[in-house]
């Protein structure tokens, strides 16, 4: 039998820091992305919406890295607040890898000329949201709150190999999409310091974000799991 | 001041916020009613 008693922790406490932290971190990361930094040589102005679709890029990856390590977890301990860690994670990566399609598809169209390419990159990413879909689908399938986290947990645990896969992709085949700029095997950044700086600050932002949608997502879970569990006894 | 392709940085700033900003709104709503 598994405990699902709904307390609050640390976590909880620390959301309304995180809340605001957000809010500030988001309007210094937008003054920085739409004011501060200068226009790309290159690309002019539209490089202002790849410090939103780098952001949300990377986030994902973060998100769904996350739903690996707690889907281990909960394999090792089968407390389930891993569980609803796993589950909040990977709908918040979805939310994340949904916003990178479309934010590069904004991107695409000024700079490809086209709003959609069946390139390595964007396919492996296409890929990966619909595998997350999936593990949200999934988790429907039976009411067991044990069978379904375990189940869900094995899941996490495999779907986490697209992420290098997604990151790498440009590396491996010919690509439209530019390679790696900052995330490099050489730790070198290939960006203008201002550019840098602004992505940074974003990147900060959605980190703070992710974390207060994460306390908000989990005390959710926890809530339904505690449901379910007084439902049973 | 002209800002090139100005249409296509306001749809991206707009979209994402705006499906941040529903999805925060749906945790809210989660939570109020007990789900």
């Amino acid at each position: 039998m598994i405990s699902t008693t709904a307390k609050t922790t640390s976590a909880l406490r620390a959301r309304p820091f995180l809340g605001a932290a957000s809010v500030v971190a988001l309007f210094t990361a937008l003054w920085m992305a739409l004011v501060w930094s200068p226009p790309d040589a290159a690309m002019g102005n539209v490089v202002r919406i790849l410090y939103v679709h780098v952001a949300n890029a990377w986030l994902a990856y973060l998100a769904f890295i996350v739903v690996f390590v707690a889907s281990v977890a909960y394999l090792w301990t089968k407390r389930p607040v891993f569980d609803a860690i796993a589950v909040s994670s990977a709908e918040i990566g979805v939310l994340f890898t949904g916003l990178t399609l479309v934010l590069g598809s904004i991107w695409a169209e000024p700079t490809w000329g086209v709003w959609w390419s069946w390139e390595p990159r964007v396919i492996t990413t296409a890929v990966m949201f619909a595998m997350y879909v999936g593990y949200l689908l999934i988790r429907n399938l039976s009411d067991d709150l044990e069978r379904r986290a375990t189940r869900a947990a094995i899941l996490g645990i495999v779907l986490v190999v697209d992420v290098p896969i997604v990151h790498l992709s440009v590396t491996w085949m010919n690509a439209l999409h530019q390679l790696p700029s900052v995330l490099r095997p050489d730790l070198a950044p290939t960006l203008d310091p201002s550019m840098l700086a602004a992505l940074i600050a974003m990147t900060i932002a959605f980190t703070f974000l992710y974390a207060y949608l994460m306390t908000a997502r989990v005390d959710i879970e926890r809530r339904r799991q505690a449901r379910i569990m007084a439902a049973r006894a | 001041m002209t800002i090139d392709n100005l249409p296509f940085i306001v749809a991206a700033y707009a979209s994402c916020f705006g499906a941040l900003g529903l999805y925060v709104w749906s945790l809210a709503r989660r939570r109020r009613d007990g789900e």
